[in-house]
């Protein structure tokens, strides 16, 4: 054929390619060149980056053996000295990216102290970075990647959402600071109120919190002080907390709240002289025993008492609306509302407080907020120095930023709206069309479908929960062990959680009266259709529809529809806003749902919320979400927040745990920690809080 | 241009902005949730949310909501953001000359790279160099914009380090003045590129193929035997009627541009009404979303208008249809 194509050419007078195929030829020959470019170069680049890395890691690990064992950080002649580093362990000299090691070989072999590397691995309290002493490194804006756009609320105690935390908690203090396992502090209370210095009496009902003094507002002037009182703990109470924020309002009933009036009577605060501190007496009707884990800034912000802002709608009955106390942007934090839209749209500003109460702090001169709507642009962002901290390193990306010793990354079970959370599948246990009273009076499950435990059980067997978290997160998080949080008191991880196994669950639908004739619904094939089912007509297919209220959920409902369809289960996604979701949850129109419930650091702060009856909402607020109803399970978290030993208090949340496993009024995905990335030379990041910046500082 | 024809044409455009008026309207009431609840907040008690339904004007009947709604429209007036509680007008203009900045950069881009290389292309109809210019444009105009604008964050920033990756200046410097200009045009340099790559292959053809048809005409010929220069003929008589079509591709760009710039913003961060949209989107904010439909409706016919009007005055023809 050759030959046959060459007499041709030579036939017409014409040899060789033509334009067209030298073209091809040419395009081809260029791709493959682009590809080994790119493949190769930085070959020699990534060498040195390995050596480099391999030596970082080798300083920061003798930097936090020497602190586990000293409480400090060391220079390099004193970790060699110490035997922490070993002689000839450094191969030469070397920079990178604004990380530089210089190293030298002293007469005995050992590094010397020419060392100016800087590191800040997972906030260690050393500013500058390990291997350097000295002074703070002060000032400077720190440029943070947020996750969420701001909106409206600026108040962090008229709202749990994550955004509002992540951007302006460190405006704001609360009475009580947590650390990261949920231990007390000091904060704008001088003393931690317990038994043995008086401060909790009554078995637990009464607390006492004596207020810091001289503790100014942002508002304050030399001309006119605004000092922190005791008023202000009562009317913050009592207008924005008891009534608006999710996880507070929990102890309304036992505080004898009036909500109609937002009047909390057994508030009893006494100011000090000179409107300057006081004392603010808490009555609670019988013992309220996780009052102190519901004090720090995430659960009980302050602000100024009659802060009520111009926003619309106006309140009614002396109390501020929603919209009126979310514009609220004046606290006693370390940070104080600058500006928003400045320098781009969207951006948001907070500057240093000059007059905070901790003397020093915070070290950084202002916090500039930019939000990110897409992960990759945020990642980006931090790997390219456009920002300094982002709130959520996407989850394929945490490997690689932990592998460069130019940023640092901080896992923590806190999100920006609350610690330890969860996600959980919602089994709505009413009827479509059921309002929001009868929910509330009724008692048994009559959801045509979900009100059948065995399809609830079934549901859950059929979820491969490994894969959802694999998938949907990337392997970031642990599989739920049990309904509580394992980081939180009275985690019974013992109770075995139905297991994925598809041959049960197909049993199980079996039994329920789901074993008619298969049929195709949609795209989904092989559905199971009702037979000899109790309410429903034989032929009808098993469609549970999943209302979905956030994208975030995209690829975790993937997998869950795949694994019912799997089993025969037909489910449709509705892609829903949160503000429409007020409404279905009102009139119950939906099937399944999803929340990433916050636990809190105490059962009864962010557990209780979901399963006690007096939760279900009257206004559409996702709190019980399930429409569950159990009075044994109420019973055992009424007695639970009145019992001050911790092994009956943990019995009954224990009993608690059992009789959901049984009712599965949901299903326990995952428990969802975030993690947090930084630059290195960006140190004292205190990432579980959202005063996360209170005494961080960055060097150069 | 005769009066006449301006008239005529000003009436064609009453119709369809009152259907885009209208279909706004139906998709405002039509969006899930309860707007007065949205807007009092979750936590609102029912006299609030009854206020904020009276504020909405949620209670009027729906033709006189309709009429309220069209008259609010003539004044600028595009109801007020749930999750911002400020005009959406505000929050609109506060993200326009971003993207305005962001689209217009790219325009005038892709303008000017598209007839360069038209005009060079349409002068060398064949040739190898020609025939590769025109593989480019065909692979630039099918890849698409959000790849390759992930491909210029990688290579050009945060591999090669020459330019910032993400949004419209630098958080921390600071800059005002002559800096702050600077700073923004480093920071508009990989976007602006990115978005007017695929504009660029487009006007290139079209350019490209109007010259080559207006050098096949009998009055280039004419020219040509009368001793005018190649370059002559093109400047003074082929190119001028060549660029007919691209005064109607140019306008009816703008209205994919604003479209396009979504995905392009979203990956730069770049803080225009594209990336406000799909903020919005994320937050439930209809009003807002609803502002920007109506916006963009507005900006193509609007655009449609000008390029009809720009095309009758350079072509008398058209007008004296």
């Amino acid at each position: 054929m050759i030959d046959r194509m060459g007499r041709l050419r030579r036939g017409t007078g014409q040899g060789g390619f033509t334009l067209i195929e030298l073209l091809v030829v040419i395009v081809i020959l260029g791709i493959l060149a682009g590809v080994v470019v790119f493949s190769v170069s930085g070959v020699t680049d990534k060498g040195e980056s390995a050596a480099f890395q391999t030596d970082a890691r080798t300083l920061r690990t003798a930097q936090e053996a020497y602190f586990a064992k000293f409480g400090e950080y060391a220079d390099v002649q004193t970790l060699a000295d110490e035997g922490f580093l070993a002689g000839g362990t450094f191969t030469g000299n070397r920079t990178e990216k604004g990380n530089t090691i210089v190293l030298g070989t002293g007469p005995s072999g050992k590094p010397n102290s020419a060392y100016t590397i800087t590191c800040g691995e997972n906030g260690s309290p050393v500013p500058g970075g390990c291997g350097t002493a000295g002074t703070v490194a002060r000032g400077g804006t720190l440029v943070v990647g947020e996750t969420f756009a701001s909106n409206a609320t600026t108040n962090v105690a008229s709202s749990t959402g994550g955004g509002t935390h992540a951007w302006w908690e460190t405006m704001y203090n609360g009475l009580i600071e947590l650390d990261e396992a949920g231990n007390p502090s000091p904060e704008l209370a001088a003393v931690v109120p317990t038994v043995g210095n008086g401060g909790i009496t009554n078995g637990g009902a009464t607390y006492t919190l004596t207020l810091r003094q001289n503790v100014e507002w942002h508002d304050s002037t030399t001309a006119s002080p605004h000092f922190f009182n005791a008023e202000d703990v009562k009317w913050t109470f009592e207008k924005v907390l008891l009534r608006l924020h999710a996880r507070t309002r929990g102890m309304a009933a036992t505080l004898g709240y009036d909500s109609a009036n937002c009047r909390a009577d057994n508030i009893v605060a006494t100011n000090g002289a000179g409107s300057n501190g006081g004392t603010v007496v808490f009555n609670f009707n019988s013992p309220y025993i996780p009052f102190l884990k519901q004090l720090n800034v995430t659960e009980a912000a302050m602000n100024p008492a009659n802060s009520v802002s111009g926003a619309f709608p106006v309140g009614t009955n002396g109390c501020p609306s929603q919209a009126q106390a979310d514009a609220v942007k004046v606290g006693t934090g370390p940070f104080k509302f600058d500006s928003i839209n400045s320098p781009s749209a969207g951006d948001g500003k907070v500057v240093r407080n000059p007059k905070y109460w901790k003397s020093g702090l915070p070290y950084l001169d202002a916090i500039l907020m930019r939000p990110f709507t897409a992960d990759a642009a945020r990642y980006n962002a931090l790997v390219n120095g456009d920002v300094d901290f982002v709130w959520d390193v996407p989850n394929p990306n945490v490997a690689a930023l932990d592998a460069n010793p130019a940023f640092g990354i901080a896992a923590t079970q806190s999100l920006g709206g609350g610690p330890n959370s969860v996600d959980q599948v919602i089994f709505n246990l009413k009827a479509s069309g059921s309002t929001v009273a009868s929910v509330a009076n009724g008692t048994a499950p009559d959801h045509p479908v979900l009100g059948n435990v065995n399809v609830r059980r079934a549901i859950f067997h059929a979820i491969n929960r490994d894969d959802y978290l694999n998938i949907g997160r990337n392997g970031i998080g642990n599989v739920s062990r049990s309904p509580i949080s394992s980081q939180v008191f009275g985690a019974a991880t013992d109770i075995p959680l139905p297991a994925f196994s598809v041959s049960t669950a197909n049993s199980l639908l079996d039994g329920a009266g789901w074993n008619g004739p298969r049929v195709t619904v949609g795209s989904t094939p092989n559905v199971r259709t009702a037979l000899g089912h109790p309410t429903l007509a034989d032929g009808t297919p098993l469609t549970i529809r999943f209302l979905q209220g956030s994208g975030i959920f995209t690829d975790r409902l993937a997998v869950i529809k795949a694994n019912l369809a799997a089993v025969g289960i037909d489910m449709p996604i509705t892609v829903n806003t949160t503000n429409a979701n007020t409404q279905v949850f009102t009139n119950r129109d939906f099937d399944l749902y999803i929340i990433n419930y916050a636990n809190g650091y105490d059962p009864h702060v962010g557990v209780r919320r979901q399963y006690h009856s007096d939760q279900i909402s009257t206004t559409g607020t996702p709190n019980n979400a399930a429409g569950y109803r159990n009075p044994a399970v109420d019973a055992d978290f009424d007695q639970a927040v009145q019992t001050l030993d911790t092994t009956a208090r943990a019995a009954l949340y224990r009993d608690f745990q059992q009789r959901v496993v049984n009712d599965l009024p949901y299903a326990w995905m995952i428990e969802t920690p975030n993690v947090r990335g930084f630059r290195a030379t960006c140190t004292g990041f205190r990432v579980w809080t959202g005063l996360f910046a209170e005494s961080a500082s960055c060097a150069g | 241009m005769t009066r006449r024809f301006v008239v005529r044409r000003l009436l064609q455009v009453v119709p369809t902005v009152l259907g885009i008026v209208t279909l706004t309207f139906v998709l405002v009431h039509a969006a899930p949730g309860d707007p007065a609840l949205d807007f009092a907040g979750e936590g609102a008690d029912q006299a609030q949310i009854d206020a904020a339904r009276t504020y909405l004007g949620l209670d009027r009947p729906l033709p006189s909501q309709y009429a309220t709604y069209a008259a609010n429209l003539l004044t600028g007036d595009l109801g007020t953001s749930f999750t911002q509680r400020r005009p959406v007008r505000t929050v609109i203009a506060d993200r326009l000359p971003a993207t305005l900045l962001l689209t217009g950069s790219a325009l005038a881009l892709s303008t000017a790279a598209g007839l360069a290389l038209g005009v060079w292309a349409g002068r060398r109809a064949r040739g190898a160099a020609a025939g590769t210019v025109n593989v480019a444009a065909v692979l630039s105009y099918s890849l698409p914009g959000f790849w390759l604008a992930q491909l210029a964050v990688l290579l050009v920033a945060l591999r090669l380090g020459w330019l910032p990756a993400t949004g419209l200046n630098d958080a921390r410097a600071g800059y005002t003045g002559t800096a702050a200009v600077v700073d923004t045009a480093r920071h508009l340099v990989l976007p602006a590129l990115v978005l007017a790559v695929s504009e660029v292959a487009l006007l290139f053809r079209v350019t490209r193929a109007g010259l080559l048809g207006e050098r096949g005409r009998e009055y280039v010929r004419t020219a040509l035997a009368k001793g005018a220069s190649d370059r002559e003929v093109v400047r003074r008589h082929a190119l001028p009627n060549a660029l007919l079509p691209v005064v109607t591709v140019v306008g009816s760009r703008v209205g994919f541009l604003v479209s396009g710039a979504v995905l392009v913003e979203t990956v730069f961060n770049w803080p225009g009404v594209g990336r406000l949209l799909v903020e919005a989107g994320q937050a439930g904010d209809h009003p807002v979303i609803l502002g920007m439909v109506l916006l963009v409706a507005l900006a193509v016919v609007v655009t449609n208008l000008v390029t009809d009007l720009v095309y009758a005055w350079v072509d008398p023809r058209i007008r004296h249809r």
